[in-house]
């Protein structure tokens, strides 16, 4: 088989017994890699019912064709587990350098399970695999694990995927951290981790995938190395220049309500010039840097000096950590919230889920929900970038109010009561991140039925393709239908929803980082290229659709209806300020728009449970297993939270 | 019938004059479209533009005193 290691790494921690699979090649092209892989091995290994932080859940940890090549956007990973914040299906990924080492040490993915009796960690080499003792390491950040590891190992090439102290506290939003910067970072996939004692993965190797056509391979590297300034389908000469989060971005999204801010209570903030991608590399900025082998290099590297200490190894603020702990907590400082960015690289921790709960936990705090008694004495009112920072610490230790903090959105209202659940901003217990679902309304649909929860990088953000364009043009070529307005949630617009949440699986597979701009036709060549199969579009998309329907069975058996596949209430209302105070989506086109979205993917139009004609269709009818054991599906009872 | 533009960088660069708030004159019934043609933006050059925080399409007829706001798409995390 070319372009694949061919083996799949298996550690259980309970019994400390390694072993390796050896998958048919039929696997391989059915499942491809990365969420391929995690959506097959999730369904069928992980025991229905189980908590997230039972040693018989499963970290999935897998690499695509495209992992170990020279080319940009290959060195990347997804992650699966069942999840804590959620309870279902969760995937996130990540680039770095990690996913790279991880392939050279000679594996396509690792399968851990059962729980270490001490703290351990895991070294991967193309020379051998070692359950290794991690009791030093545990409290210790990612960067000291890191460079812990790599001294104790005396391996230069080493590279690390480990978690912090919120990992090992179990944090429900703890995310693994490729090397230092690059984060796993939705669906609490860290404190899976720390539930089994796993502090990090550390792996390094001279194994070199086989590669079909090196020539095209080559051939193909150079295009993209070369053009991807010029690539009219993305907006990779932007991310060259200074990242997410520039400017003109953030300050036009301001003006149309797209900024969450203040727990998206207003969508308007004054301060937004002081948060852009601009006011941080003119600040605070030493260049640019990237993932391995990535001509892109789209990674913000920052320092500031006395007080602050935030040192250039730790990664610059993304658009998303710049949004969450600034506009949506109402805070403006810059400095603080790049310390806070770099705390959450440092501990491990989701800067989306951090800043909408700290955000929630404020706008608790101005209503009353939570005093001065609950905070000891922090007054948590937005705006205060001290109290943010605060904040950012006591989570990461599970200190005071930190605690409740800890357990995530969903968890900490329900604990609360008097009214805090309607402050809750999560989609199935996962925070909405910083792409406003009343503005890219389409997107909303999507936050509402992926199996994961509110990711926003499942779906088309509806602002980009409201006319004929290039981009427009490239998902046209999957079945997107016609551009249109923003908050259009017609069929067509479903339609076309539909269309980049397959395209977006399929990268996901690969694992191909979304900012550099691939079209599918070069992927699907890329594919066809490493493996020397005669790899079509059409199993690229159908790839997608497995995907999608593998985690909504996962879903399904462990108990998330349809009724989950909603938005929280405050998304059909209005702002109190900004361009939204007449806006909010209306419930009676959502909830069309839900059952129009689970008619085109094959599901049952009214409690979204597959067909059996589609789980054969996509040569995934062993699912019907699963499904027979689930509870009874309930109908969409109208896709608002209460 | 007069109307502002407003067009924000990077999009502002490609544009031959630059301005940052230009006033135009159009005829009754001009469109977002004739606005942005009037200022030289390039034929097929994505764009998102609003009026008073609300996105309108190219073919959305503007009015009298109009406020129209045009900047890159904003995708996610960039724009
Ligand atoms: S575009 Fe950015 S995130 Fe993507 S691979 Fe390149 S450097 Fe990494």
């Amino acid at each position: 088989m070319r372009g694949f290691a061919g083996k799949i790494l298996r550690v259980d921690l309970t019994s400390r017994k390694i072993t390796v699979d050896q998958p048919a090649e039929s696997f391989y092209r059915t499942y491809l890699g990365g969420a391929g892989f995690v959506s097959y091995f999730l369904l069928k290994e992980v025991p229905r019912g189980i908590d997230a932080l039972d040693p018989r859940n499963k970290l999935i940890l897998a690499l695509g064709p495209m992992t170990g090549l020279a080319m940009p956007g290959a060195t990347r990973d997804c992650v699966g587990a069942k999840s804590p914040l959620t309870g279902g299906y969760s995937k996130s990924e990540a680039g770095g350098f990690f996913p790279m080492a991880l392939k050279k040490a000679g594996y396509d993915a690792i399968i851990v399970e059962g729980k270490a009796d001490r703290p351990v960690y895991l070294r991967v080499t193309d020379q051998e695999v070692e359950i290794r003792d991690a009791a030093h390491l545990w409290g210790k950040t990612v960067l000291e694990t890191q460079d812990a590891i790599a001294a104790e190992t005396g391996d230069k090439a080493i590279r690390t995927a480990a978690i912090g102290p919120p990992g090992e506290r179990l944090v429900r939003f703890a995310c693994i951290m490729n090397d230092l910067r690059e984060a796993v970072g939705r669906g609490g996939l860290g404190a899976v981790m720390g539930s089994k004692n796993l502090k990090a993965i550390a792996a390094s190797g001279r194994w070199n995938p086989d590669v079909a056509d090196p020539a095209r391979i080559r051939a193909l590297t150079q295009i993209m190395n070369k053009g991807f300034n010029d690539n009219p389908i993305g907006f990779a000469n932007k991310l060259h220049e200074r990242g997410t989060g520039g400017s003109a971005m953030m300050l036009a999204g301001n003006e149309i309500g797209n900024l969450p801010s203040y727990n998206f209570g207003v969508n308007f903030f004054d301060g937004t010039a002081k948060v852009t991608a601009d006011a941080v590399l003119d600040t605070y900025g030493t260049g640019m840097d990237g993932c391995a082998a990535c001509a892109v290099r789209c990674k913000k590297v920052v320092e500031i000096g006395e007080p602050w200490n935030v040192s250039k190894r730790n990664g610059g603020p993304e658009y998303e950590s710049l949004a969450s702990l600034g506009p949506t907590c109402g805070v403006d400082d810059l400095a603080h919230i790049t310390k806070a960015n770099e705390l959450a690289n440092l501990y491990g921790l989701d800067t989306i889920s951090l800043g909408v709960s700290i955000g929630f936990a404020m706008e608790c705090f101005e209503n009353g929900i939570l005093t001065t008694r609950d905070t000891a004495g922090i007054e948590l009112k937005f705006g205060s970038a001290e109290a943010m920072l605060q904040m950012v610490e006591l989570i990461a230790h599970r200190q005071g109010i930190g605690d409740l903090l800890a357990e995530g959105t969903m968890r900490a209202a329900e604990k609360l009561g008097r009214g805090a659940e309607a402050l809750a901003m999560h989609v199935k217990g996962l925070e909405i991140p910083m792409h406003e679902p009343r503005v890219k309304q389409g997107l909303g649909v999507i936050y509402a039925v992926e199996a994961q929860g509110a990711d926003h990088c499942a779906g088309m953000h509806d602002t980009a393709y409201m006319q004929d364009s290039p981009a427009f043009e490239h998902l046209r070529g999957m079945g997107a239908t016609r551009p249109l307005p923003a908050n259009d949630l017609s069929d067509e617009k479903i339609a076309s929803q539909k269309a980049a949440h397959l395209w977006n699986l399929f990268l996901d597979s690969v694992v191909c980082c979304q900012f550099v701009p691939w079209s599918i036709d070069q992927l699907v060549e890329i594919v066809r290229a490493v493996t020397g199969w005669s790899y079509t579009t059409h199993e690229a998309l159908k790839l997608g659709e497995r995907i999608a329907t593998l985690g909504r069975v996962f879903n399904i058996r462990e108990g998330i209806t349809s009724a989950q596949d909603s938005l929280p209430k405050r998304m059909f209302g209005p702002t109190r300020a900004g361009a939204l105070k007449n806006g909010g989506i209306d419930p009676e086109k959502f909830r069309h728009a839900v059952r129009t979205f689970y008619g085109i993917m094959g599901w049952d139009e009214e409690t979204g449970v597959p067909t059996h004609g589609k789980l054969v269709d996509l040569g995934i009818g062993w699912a019907a297993e699963e499904l027979s054991a689930a509870a009874p599906a309930t109908p969409l009872d109208g896709g608002v939270m209460a | 019938m007069r109307i502002t533009i407003e067009v924000m960088i990077p999009l502002r660069n490609r544009l031959p004059q630059g301005g940052r708030i230009t006033t135009l004159e159009l005829h009754p019934g001009g469109t977002v479209a004739d606005a942005l043609r009037a200022v030289g933006v390039p034929e097929g050059e994505p764009w998102n533009a609003s009026i008073a925080g609300q996105l309108v399409a190219a073919t959305h007829p503007l009015k009298e005193g109009d406020f129209l706001l045009v900047f890159p798409p904003i995708a996610g995390g960039s724009g």
